[in-house]
């Protein structure tokens, strides 16, 4: 297994990581149609719709609760286990045998590419049956992982075409069908502006900067619903101006932080670091064009 | 590519005015099914470009698939419809999301630069002196 060049360790998060996972198999996707299928998934303690269950009083009888504690724990430890068989799957991808340091190409880790794309399914519904498109698809981690969620339509878009050949094989070996584009984010034009989710980890400009920016502000103009990106810690205060002043969002929120092991090729400006403390956003564009 | 793909497109090449739609050519597609979601369709069609999918079909040889209007919204989603065989909901389902596009071209309707699709993927990079 191949588990990409970083390793992502979460420091802080706000948000529900994890719960109410999805058939994640493709046999299971011959199964009963979606809807039905995700009605007889069992909600999780966290996820969205346990959120209006009122709390069980705390003093119920002792049996009732250890009872409750083992349906607890057998839930989550199913939980996990999805959440794993999607960073599993992940691991399995085929990535950048021949990076482009120009071009900043490096794989979100399975670790924290299943976990952004569960958050964004599990607390903001973001994923299944929607338009998702993930900018700069490189090998198409964030591609298939949204596609393994159920996604109706997944588009990716790269500027490198050995990488695109890549995501296709990466998406047909996993039988899933992703549409791809060539072409640069910053030269694409869409007429019509179907996609829903944008989702992606544009270059961190440590190569050429502010090409984070460049696409966040596509980004921006092309999702209806929601953006997912990572962007370095130490420009927090810069991104939020700059989305919210400038480029169509009405709300920036950081979900968590993580810790991002780059290559070492990117680590020219400073020997001594290791790894570098990236921020997960979400970015909410204004929908009224 | 699938016609979905193909309806958001438009070339940004210099010269270009719209740059939309893309004229398609295709030498090669094929169709994979997939499961009806109603509700996407339903959020998605108010969004697509109608004219510009009908012509993708017609261009694919397929002059019956969609009509030239889009039919009401009554009708597509009519209770049912998506069992029913032949259905609007069905074409469109099939149009937008199960045809494949494999190799040929779009070309800009202002322009005519031609931009190849090779393995599925249309190649939209532009040359230096087309920015
Ligand atoms: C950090 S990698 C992320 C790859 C992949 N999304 C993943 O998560 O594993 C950034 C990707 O952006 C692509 N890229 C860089 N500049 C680009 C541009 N101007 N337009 C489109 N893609 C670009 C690179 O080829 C690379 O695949």
């Amino acid at each position: 297994m191949n588990y990409g060049p970083n390793v992502l360790i979460l420091v802080r998060c706000r948000a529900q990581l994890g719960p109410a996972l999805l058939a994640l198999n493709r046999t299971a996707l011959k199964g009963p149609p979606r809807r039905q299928r995700r009605q007889c998934l069992p909600r999780l303690a966290g996820s969205k719709s346990s959120a209006s269950t009122p709390r069980r009083p705390a003093c119920a009888p002792p049996a009732a609760r250890g009872q409750r504690r083992r349906r607890r724990r057998r839930r989550r430890a199913w939980v996990d286990m999805k959440l794993k068989q999607l960073e599993g799957l992940l691991g399995g991808l085929t990535q950048f045998p021949n990076p482009k340091v120009e071009l900043e190409q490096y794989a979100t880790g399975p670790h924290i590419a299943s976990r952004m794309l569960y958050t964004a399914e599990n607390s903001f519904d973001d994923i299944t049956g929607k338009f998702v498109a993930d900018f700069g698809c490189g090998c198409g981690t964030l591609a298939v992982a949204s596609a393994l969620l159920d996604a109706e339509h997944v588009l990716g878009i790269d500027i490198d075409p050995q990488s695109l050949e890549l995501a296709q094989e990466n998406a047909a070996d996993l039988e899933l069908d992703i549409d791809l584009i060539w072409s640069d984010i910053k030269s694409l034009s869409f007429k019509v502006l179907p996609v829903d989710t944008v989702v992606m980890n544009p270059p961190f400009g440590t190569r050429k900067r502010g090409a984070d920016m460049e696409f966040l502000a596509v980004a921006l103009k092309v999702a209806s619903k929601a953006v997912y990106s990572l962007h370095k810690t130490s420009t927090r205060e810069h991104i939020k101006k700059m989305a919210l002043r400038d480029h169509n969002a009405i709300s920036a929120e950081v979900l968590c932080e993580l810790r991002y092991d780059l290559p070492r090729t990117y680590k020219f400006h400073n020997k001594k670091e290791v790894d570098i403390a990236v921020d997960l956003w979400r970015f909410v564009p204004n929908a009224r064009r | 590519m699938r016609l979905l793909t193909h309806n958001m497109l438009a070339s940004n090449v210099r010269g270009a005015t719209t740059g939309y739609p893309l004229k398609l050519e295709a030498s090669n597609w094929c169709t994979k099914e997939v499961e009806l979601n109603a509700d996407f369709i339903r959020g998605l069609l108010p969004k697509i470009d109608w004219r510009a999918l009908v012509a993708a079909t017609r261009a694919l040889g397929l002059p019956d698939l969609l009509p030239d209007e889009q039919p009401p919204e009554e009708e597509i989603f009519a209770k049912g419809a998506a069992d029913v065989e032949g259905s609007a909901i069905r074409r469109i389902h099939h149009a937008l999301l199960e045809i494949h596009v494999q190799q040929g071209s779009l070309t800009c309707p202002d322009t005519n630069r031609s931009f190849p699709i090779d393995k599925g993927i249309p190649n939209m990079m532009l040359h230096e002196d087309e920015v």
